[in-house]
């Protein structure tokens, strides 16, 4: 998880203005489960994979991890719609029987399911273009700007913020526990975590209560109000997502 | 107006569980003063940072800020708060977003300044701190010395008069405290108040024109650095420690039977060059 974010930060096109990566992402997504074909998901898969490892510069071996990452769910899921409870015997390729239920699989399950294998692997595609190119608190000041409601979009940068201190807490906790045999046997180990956890709760609360000092102290209001970043669009960038975006719906109805 | 910037009087705050924790403190406060408030663990500091702040109610006495009471209400408020700025001890608890830039930007957005204002005090800040280079990073990724400066960098925005620090030195390496012992002296040249509270004798003794000691909430005693340290039994009731140099100091005057100068030094070049002019 935490890799994933680091990448973000190091990625070449970290300086593009994250307006346009977001669009070209989301609009690229919804163009993908719109025209719901084939050639056209393995077109936006390739795009992106490109995208990200040579202007991204994220190692391609990292990125096909990554990718690999869904990929178990997916195959679990494609098969239960390939196969499938059939009635008649007609066009199937093979078919298996469970206790008088019969099992098939015809020509038209299995054009559904790498329909919808590749249209599932795409998306996620587009969705770590966003990720792997553009830090978190770029996206949110993206959704500031598409006038997503202010508390949502604060509160996500809180939670971003305070994942890590948590994470650090729980760690520290964890290695003084150990350092003192509380993960020995089966038993101490579940003793141990129950107080971890109780204890990440408080002193997170308690921690909640210093940054809320801190910041009245600072002059809050109840508002977060920060600086954005200043973006300039870039034309060639613009003109390039609608020509990608017009080539993909054309490639669909020729 | 009086030479004072800030005063308290007669303050006392209780906290809501019942706790005594400052009784009776009046303080006076000089501008452009380089100030250093010493005492254990526990003994009121940290809550007395808070009330100067305005951000604990003293349940007793008034603050004065430049001459004019503080009212507690909302502009009185936002006034000192702007003009009083605290850096907390531990920037964990102070830095709540993720990008540099942006954490650095909420107090001066809080000022409700114009964009470019904001900008030109931002980078100020970060490049007073020499944190520049670092504004594109995001502050999970920084390392402890380095969120302190930021945390440093939060509250120079706001450009307050007074700028009061909570053990700033606490937990950083001798490198890193050098720094920030640095950036106080900048700021100070330039005419803010520096406050801080620290456990370093040393630090307290070489650097303050004035030290405030205090035990069980109380002022215990204030005064210039050697009329502080060189008082055997306020260090022993405070638990304090004479700094090395004032001991060495006054081991050799002892020893030689005659005072060697008037001038006592404050920090190892000082004594160097008395001991070279023998």
């Amino acid at each position: 998880m935490i890799s994933i974010d680091k990448f973000a930060y190091i990625s070449g096109l970290k300086k593009v203005n994250p307006m346009e990566k977001f669009i070209f992402a989301m609009v690229t997504m919804f163009v993908c489960i719109a025209l719901n074909n084939i050639i056209d998901s393995i077109i936006i898969l390739l795009l992106m994979a490109i995208i990200t490892v040579f202007k991204g510069k994220i190692p391609l071996k990292t990125y096909i991890r990554f990718m690999s990452l869904p990929l178990a769910f997916l195959i679990l899921s494609v098969l239960t719609i390939a196969i499938n409870v059939v009635g008649t015997s007609s066009g199937l390729i093979f078919s298996f029987s469970i206790f008088n239920i019969k099992f098939g699989c015809t020509y038209e399950s299995i054009l559904t399911a790498t329909r919808i294998f590749f249209k599932s692997l795409a998306s996620v595609s587009c969705l770590y273009f966003l990720t792997l190119n553009t830090p978190i608190f770029e996206v949110l000041s993206v959704l500031k700007k598409l006038k997503v409601p202010k508390l949502f979009v604060e509160l996500m940068g809180l939670i971003y913020r305070f994942i890590f201190v948590l994470l650090d807490t729980a760690n520290m906790i964890y290695i003084s526990q150990n350092s003192r045999l509380g993960y020995s046997t089966l038993k101490t180990g579940f003793n141990s975590l129950g107080k971890l956890i109780a204890n990440l709760f408080i002193s997170s609360y308690k921690r909640s209560q210093d940054i809320y000092t801190a910041m009245e102290s600072r002059c809050y209001d109840g508002d977060i109000n920060l600086l954005e970043y200043n973006y300039t669009y870039s034309y060639k960038n613009i003109s390039l997502i609608i020509v990608v975006e017009m080539v993909l719906i054309i490639i669909n109805f020729n | 107006m009086s030479k004072y910037i800030f005063e308290t009087k007669d303050l006392s705050f209780q906290y809501p569980d019942g706790t005594q924790a400052l009784k009776n403190i009046n303080l006076k406060i000089e501008k452009g003063k380089k100030i250093s408030f010493l005492g254990v663990n526990g003994s009121g500091k940290s809550t007395l940072f808070l009330n100067f702040n305005g951000v604990l109610k003293p349940t007793k006495g008034t603050i004065v800020y430049k001459g004019e009471e503080v009212k507690y209400n909302h502009k009185s408020l936002l006034d000192l708060r702007k003009n009083v700025g605290i850096v907390f001890q531990d920037p964990e608890n102070q830095l709540f977003s993720s990008s540099v830039y942006q954490e650095v930007s909420f107090g001066a957005m809080n000022l409700k300044l114009s964009e470019i204002e904001v900008r030109n005090r931002v980078d100020d800040a970060l490049k007073n701190i020499g944190m520049y280079d670092y504004r594109d990073k995001a502050v999970h990724f920084l390392s402890y010395g380095q969120k302190k400066r930021v945390s440093i960098a939060d509250i120079l925005v706001m450009q307050p008069e007074i700028i009061v620090f909570d053990e700033p030195t606490s937990s950083l390496d001798p490198k890193h405290s050098k720094q920030i012992v640095k950036i106080f002296d900048e700021l100070n040249e330039k005419g803010m108040t520096v406050i801080l509270s620290t456990h370093d004798v040393e630090l307290a003794y070489s650097w303050s024109d004035y030290i405030v000691v205090m035990k069980d909430g109380e002022i215990f005693r204030e005064g210039t650095p050697y009329e502080i340290f060189s008082d055997e039994k306020l260090i022993q009731e405070c638990y304090l420690e004479k700094p090395l140099i004032l001991d060495m100091f006054q081991f050799l005057c002892d020893n030689s039977k005659r005072t060697l100068t008037n001038k006592i030094p404050r920090n190892k070049e000082e004594l160097y060059r008395i001991l070279k002019e023998q």
